[in-house]
Parts: C-alpha cells; structure tokens; sequence
C-alpha cells in the first residue's frame, strides 16, 4: 500500500479514538453536574421534601449546552490558529481553556438560582457542594470540548488544506470549524444524553429500587440520598456511572463516526458513490436484527413481571 | 437584481422540506425525561435535540458528498441519518437489558404492531414501559430517514443558489440545476456556501422540530399512538412558517 | 416533566412594556450607527428584552421546552438580521417581527400551545432576537465606521468574516442561549423576574465578550492590527457586564434561599434512603 493510503487508515483510526473519548467524558460531564432528564428527579426532590447534596447543573438539555461549548470553542481555536498564527497544539487546549470559564458561569447560575427557587420547600444552599464541583465540571468538560474540537479540526484541513495533497478529497467535511464543532457538540450531547443518562438515570439514581424493573412513578423525587459511605453526592455518581454508561456513550459515538467515515472512505477509494447506499442498507439490516435479537434473549433470559 | 420565479420556487422546496421534517419528528419514538428512569418506551431524550442529532449526521454526508448528483446526496444523508439512530437506539437497548435488568416492552398497544407477539406481560406495573422494542425501532429509522431527507433538500438548495451566485457568478439560473452535479469546484472555493447552507438547515431543524415537538408535549411511542392523528395540524403550520422563512433565505443567497 | 395547568399572569417588578421600549430605539440606534462597538454592546437590552419575553410565554406552563423555544428565536432572528445587514436593519426587524406574528398566528390557532396572547410575545421575541443578532453581527463584522444605510456592499465583506471564518454559527447559539438560559435556570415556585433578569445580564456579558474576542480574531486574520483597540474595548466592556451580573445573581440567590450554610448532612425521609 501507498504510503498515503496508510495515513488515510491512521487518520480513520484516530478519528473513531477521539469520538470515543468525547462521547466519555460527554456523559461524565452530565453526570457530575446532574444535568438534562435524570436532573428532573434532582430539581424535583425538594417538593417532596428530600434534602439532597447533589449539583444540580440544569443549564439546558446536553445537546443545546455542548453546542454552545462546541461551538465557541471552535471560533476561539480559529481566533488563535487561523488569527494570531498559533500553532495548533497551542491553540487547541487556550481555546478550550477559555470555554470553560463560560461553562462553569452558566453552571454556576444553574445551581445557585435553582436553589434559590426552591426556597419555599426549605432546601438549603450548601457552599461547599458549590464550590467542590465546579472545577471538576470544568475539567471533564475541557476533556470533551477538546476533542470534539480536535476532530472538527481533522475533519476540516483533510479535505481543505491537508499536509499531504495526495489524500486531498477523500475524507472529512469541508464545512468551517466553528460550526463543525458545534454539530459534533449537538450529536455529542444527544447520543449521551439517551445512552449514557439511562445507566445514571434508571440504576444510580434509584439504587434502592429493585434491579430487574422500571421506576413506577410512585418513587418519583425520592432520590437516593445516603450511599456506600454517608451521604451521596455528584462524584459518587461519576465513578459509577464511568464503568458502564459512559463506556457505552463513548462506545455509541465511535461507532456512528466509524460508520460513516468507512463509508464515505470506502465510496470515495474506489470513485464510486453506489458502494455508500450499499454499505449503508448492509448496516442498517445488521443493526435491526442485533435489536431483534437482544430484545428476544432479554425477554428469555428474564421472563414476564412476577 | 433578483429574479421574483426562482425566490418563490425556491422557498417552495424549503417548505416542502420542512413538512418532511416534521413528518419524521413525529416518526420517532421519544420517551422524553421518563424514558431516563425507565417509565416510558423510547429514547430518553427531548424531542428537537434528537432530530437535530440525527438530522445533522446526515447533513455532515451531505456537504461532504457536495459535488454528487442530486439524488445521491438525499439518499446517502438520509441512510446516515438513520444509522445514527438505530445505532443510538441499540446501545440504549443494551443498557437498559445489562444495566438495569429490563426486557424492553412498550404499553399503548397489547402485541407489538411488527412482530405481533404479547408485550403487556413485561411491562412493569406503574410505568408505561421501556426500552426501544423492535416497533418503535423501525419507527425510529423511518422517522430519521425522512428527517435526513428533508435537512439535505434544504442544504441542496441553499448551497447550490449561493455556489451560482457567489463562486460561479451566474446571472440566469434553472431551478432545475439544483439537482445536477458540480463540475470541477475544489473544496475550499466553496467553503462560503456551505457554512451559509448550514446554518439555514440549522435554523430549519429547529423551527419545524419545536412546532411538532409542541404538539407531541414530550411522550410519543410511535405511529400507533394517538397523537399521531395530528398530523396535519402541525404540517401544515410548519410549511407555512418555512415558506415565509425560505423566502427570507432566498433574498440572502441569492 | 410536569405540566402545570393555567396559571395566573407572574408577578413582575418591571413593567415589560417599559423594557420594548428602550431596547427597541437604543438597539436600533447601536444598529444604524455603523461603529461596531456600540453595535456589540448595545445589544444588550435586546437580549434583556428577549429573555423577558421567554419568561413569559414559558411561564404559561412549557416545561422542558424553554430552551427550544429559545432556538426557535434565534433561528428566526439569525435569518432576519442577515437580510438586515444586507438590505436595510428597519426591514430585517421587520421581517423578523413578521415571522413571528405567523408563527404565534398559526400555533395558537391549531391549538397546538394553549397561551393567552402568544401572537404578541412571539413577535416581540423574534423581534428580540434579530436586533440582537445584527448588533452583535455587525460588531464581529463590520469594517469601517460609515452608518449602515444601504448595505449590500458591506454585507459581501461581512459574509467573509461571518461565514468563512465561521463565526455567525458560535454568535447564534450564544445569543439562543443567552435568552432562554435566565428563564430556565430560575425555573421553580419562587421565581421572581429581578432575579431572573439579572441572569440575562450575566449572559448578555458573555455574548459580548464572544463577539469582541471574535472581532479580535478576524483584525488579526485580515492583518489590520490599526483598528485592535475597539476589539479590545468590547472585550473589556463585556467582561465588566459579565462580571457585574455574576456577583449580583450571587448576592440576590444568596438572600434569597432558604438558608445558605457551609455544609450539612440531609434528614432523612421516609421513601428515599
């Protein structure tokens, strides 16, 4: 193989490694902050009278926030990549640094003014919840604005100015970097938001509600507020939820970027767009028979509600 | 100046897009903040925030296939769009039977619409069910195949009218010239066109997404259900809403 | 999500009649001026103004729809204030006043939304969003101090730096976020407009900042190192909005819970554990 072939597989490869890490720590994101549906039960736990230490970061849906973050980070990276002439590497965490400064304002609003509407139930505004959090908000949201914003960033000089001109066409989006890291930000935060928050949602949050069945609305505000050792907060959630719920977030994002590019890769390597439709309705069969198959063995395996 | 035929015609295509975008929101199967506590069937996610994921995977396809025929470029951001929702919705399945322990079942109806074998015996009593059964997820396919087509009907347009304005620099354009391939345009000459075609069918996605997302107030299983009977009501706000807005696009590109 | 039924109209401290009233000529003015930094920051009572109108329509009852609401706003007003920048800013306020009047129209016709007078607050709201949206476009964009009378041949320099550069998409969803964010995370019963109207300061901060900093990038990319010190001053004026409102959201939130301790360990209830 050519050696311009091989840095094309290296480029797909480091691709599905960053959209692996951003899905990660994505989900992580939410769950130290307690933001979007399982936050619902957060925000709700004081009208029923439970007093809680979570943070409860409800800024907006992930979707809408990781695009705010996508977003402004990729038109501060262009400010000092494509502006002040910086290297890339210098550029990319100085961006990202500075996005964080918005993100833990919003977090911070988030927090002190949902507490603050909720004083006619009596719940009070812990400084130190406050201040623990934030700047570990911070860092496990630099650690996904930096890739989204490192991929949008492979993405658009592979096909737009890449280093080597023979791989010049054949993958990435020739849109600007701005709003491809605002898009990657949008997809981030709604795969995580449906994958990773069920893990968080279902199991953590409702520990003391039985393994094997839904949450009936009954239980609805009665959070799991005590935990392994005294009282539960945020980072308890983060180092549960870091084994299963944001592997499969990381793992789902992967795999829709693997499945895209190796088609776009496969239709263009061989100059003949048909390939795409082809691989694309292959996959699409696959994955209906996987479901098909894993609701069969659930349904098996565990058996009607006794 | 502008000429008065190709703004209506164009602005014609974007609001028939539009009605197809809100034809695939209510295709998908939403369980809203419920369905995160494993109350409701669905995809644990607010309505708009879903379509504009998936909607935006095929919009990626799009403007990387920019320079194909027309018909490709539907096709292939359409099947994006879909891959990226079966693949959301069988990673939510898989975390629901091993995190959780759950088989899935939806509860509107007493056999699954599909494979016509008997739910109700798995639904736990108190919710409305949970996972994404196979029902709700061919539903989930179908509704973001229509939605993919729809948001890159809209990119083709405005990206081809300000490619002919801008880099090519045509005076007399065919409406039908939107769904033929470029000839011969390299990459970063048209970078313009599409960050402008971009965020149109951003601002797109979102209009039509929230209009239907009104009308389905946050739970929807699937076509069986039966705030699907309404249809109508937000098609036809949202073709009117998108044709006064792609007449606004029109007056931009062109 | 819960679903309150009708509410009764929300207490307010500023009538919201007063608050169109001034953002309605002072961003206009900014507007037409032509000098990008009174553009950049006098597009903050605009987005005072829009986060005001999200306020009330979503207090009707919208749930989790406050931030799509938001969106909805901003696309309306991204469009419009781009055929302000490229016709005239009067006709951009215009169209996007108009889309919304259609949109409240024909949502509270269907029935879709059971609001009482969403035709006004829609329109206000995308009248909100595109000055908005032009204040802070032409503070990214502009070149040159001339007023903005007829304007297609500006908008052709402007698209460079708006779309080239990318930055229109990042300004547009800062400026979504910075309305619907006030309303949604004061969300509670005891909701009160001061507060939430000192959130929309804060926010408003931060789009400003964005659009200096943003500024500050395409000088650099152009190499017209002369006109830098405007870019500066509205990064400094933002950060001092934004600054401003931070430490007052945190002095009213403070007086405002319940009780504000350092830490302290949850009763327990019956029902959680």
């Amino acid at each position: 193989m050519a050696p311009w072939q091989l840095l094309l597989l290296a480029l797909l490869a480091i691709i599905v490694a960053l959209a692996f890490i951003a899905g990660w720590f994505e989900d992580l994101e939410s769950e130290i902050g307690s933001q979007s549906n399982p936050n619902s039960q957060v925000q709700l736990a004081p009208q029923m009278g439970v007093v809680h230490r979570f943070f409860n970061k409800a800024i907006s849906g992930e979707p809408a926030l990781y695009a705010f973050l996508g977003g402004t980070a990729g038109g501060l990276f262009v400010v000092f990549w494509q502006g002040f002439h910086l290297h890339p590497l210098i550029a990319l965490p100085l961006a990202t640094g500075l996005t964080e400064v918005f993100h833990v304002t919003c977090a911070f609003n988030a927090h002190t003014s949902r507490i603050a509407s909720a004083s006619t139930y009596g719940h009070p505004l812990y400084m130190d919840v406050l201040l623990v959090h934030l700047p570990l908000i911070a860092a496990h949201g630099f650690m996904a604005v930096t890739a989204i914003t490192a991929l949008s960033y492979i993405f658009y000089t592979s096909i737009v100015m890449p280093l080597v001109p023979e791989i010049k066409g054949f993958i990435g989006y020739p849109v600007v970097i701005p709003a491809l890291s605002l898009m990657l930000g949008i997809t981030a935060g709604a795969i995580g938001s449906s994958t990773g928050d069920l893990h968080y949602g279902a199991e953590r949050e409702f520990q003391h509600v039985p393994f094997g069945e839904g949450v009936p609305m009954k239980h609805y505000g009665y959070i799991t507020v005590y935990a392994e050792l005294g009282v539960r907060n945020s980072m308890d959630i983060v180092w549960f939820c870091a084994k299963l719920g944001g592997v499969m977030t990381g793992f789902t994002y992967g795999l829709i970027l693997l499945l895209d590019n190796f088609r776009l890769l496969t239709g263009n390597l061989f100059a003949n767009v048909a390939i795409n439709i082809v691989i694309g309705a292959l996959v699409l069969a696959i994955l209906f028979f996987l479901n098909r198959y894993i609701e069969v063995w659930s349904r098996k395996k565990f058996g009607p509600y006794s | 100046m502008i000429d008065p035929l190709i703004l209506i015609l164009a602005a014609l295509i974007i609001a028939v897009a539009g009605v197809l975008i809100s034809v695939g929101t209510i295709l998908l199967p939403i369980g809203g903040a419920p369905a995160a506590m494993a109350t409701a069937t669905g995809i644990a996610t607010g309505t708009e925030m879903m379509l504009a994921g998936s909607g935006i995977t095929g919009l990626l396809m799009a403007a990387a296939l920019y320079n194909q025929p027309g018909w490709i470029i539907i096709l292939n951001a359409g099947i994006s769009s879909a891959i990226m929702m079966s693949v959301v919705m069988l990673i939510a399945n898989v975390l629901i039977v091993l995190g959780k322990g759950i088989p899935p079942a939806l509860a509107m109806r007493d056999k699954d619409p599909i494979t016509k074998e008997d739910v109700k015996q798995y639904v736990t009593p108190g919710t409305v069910g949970h996972g994404v059964p196979t029902a709700c997820f061919l539903d989930g396919m179908v509704g973001a195949f229509i939605a993919g087509v729809g948001g890159s009907i809209t990119f083709l347009t405005v990206f081809k009218l300000a490619t002919f304005k801008m880099v090519l620099g045509k005076e007399q354009i065919n409406i039908l010239e939107i769904f033929s391939p470029l000839v011969g345009i390299a990459p970063h000459q048209v970078i313009i066109p599409i960050a402008l075609a971009v965020l149109v069918s951003l601002g797109l996605f979102f209009i039509n997404a929230n209009i239907t997302a009104y009308m389905i107030k946050g739970v929807i299983e699937g076509w069986w259900d039966p705030k699907f009977k309404d249809l109508p009501k937000a098609a036809i706000t949202c073709f009117i809403v998108t044709l006064v807005f792609g007449v606004l696009v029109s007056l931009i590109a062109l | 999500m819960v679903h309150s039924p009708a509410n009764p109209p929300p207490k307010v401290s500023i009538d919201p009649k007063k608050i169109a009233l001034v953002a309605v000529p002072v961003s206009l003015v900014g507007v037409y001026s032509g000098i990008p930094a009174i553009a950049a920051v006098l597009a903050l009572p605009a987005i005072i103004w829009g986060a005001d109108a999200v306020r009330r329509i979503a207090s009707y009852g919208l749930g989790t729809g406050v931030p799509s609401i938001g969106n909805l706003a901003a696309s309306i007003g991204v469009i419009s204030a781009l055929v302000g920048l490229k016709y005239t800013p009067a006709l951009g306020l215009a169209m996007g006043a108009a889309t919304g009047f259609i949109f409240g129209h024909f949502v509270d016709k269907f029935k879709i939304l059971n609001i009482p007078h969403l035709r006004r607050f829609a329109t206000e709201l995308a009248a909100a969003a595109s000055l908005a949206l032009m204040g802070l476009m032409e503070g990214i964009a502009k070149l040159g101090h001339a007023p903005l009378v007829l304007g297609t041949e500006v908008f052709s320099d402007m698209a460079v730096a708006l779309f080239a550069a990318g930055f229109a998409i990042p300004i547009y969803w800062a400026t979504s976020l910075s309305m619907f964010h006030p309303y949604n995370v004061s969300l509670g019963a005891a909701e009160r407009q001061g507060r939430t109207l000192r959130v929309a300061i804060n926010t408003s901060g931060m789009a400003i900042t964005l659009a200096g900093v943003f500024r500050l990038g395409y000088l650099a990319m152009i190499n017209q190192w002369g006109s830098m010190f405007e870019a500066v001053l509205i990064v400094i004026l933002g950060v001092i909005i934004w600054a401003y409102g931070v430490f007052e959201v945190f002095r009213v939130c403070k007086r405002e819970s319940a009780s504000v301790v350092w830490t302290g360990v949850p009763p327990r209830v019956g029902g959680s554990k």
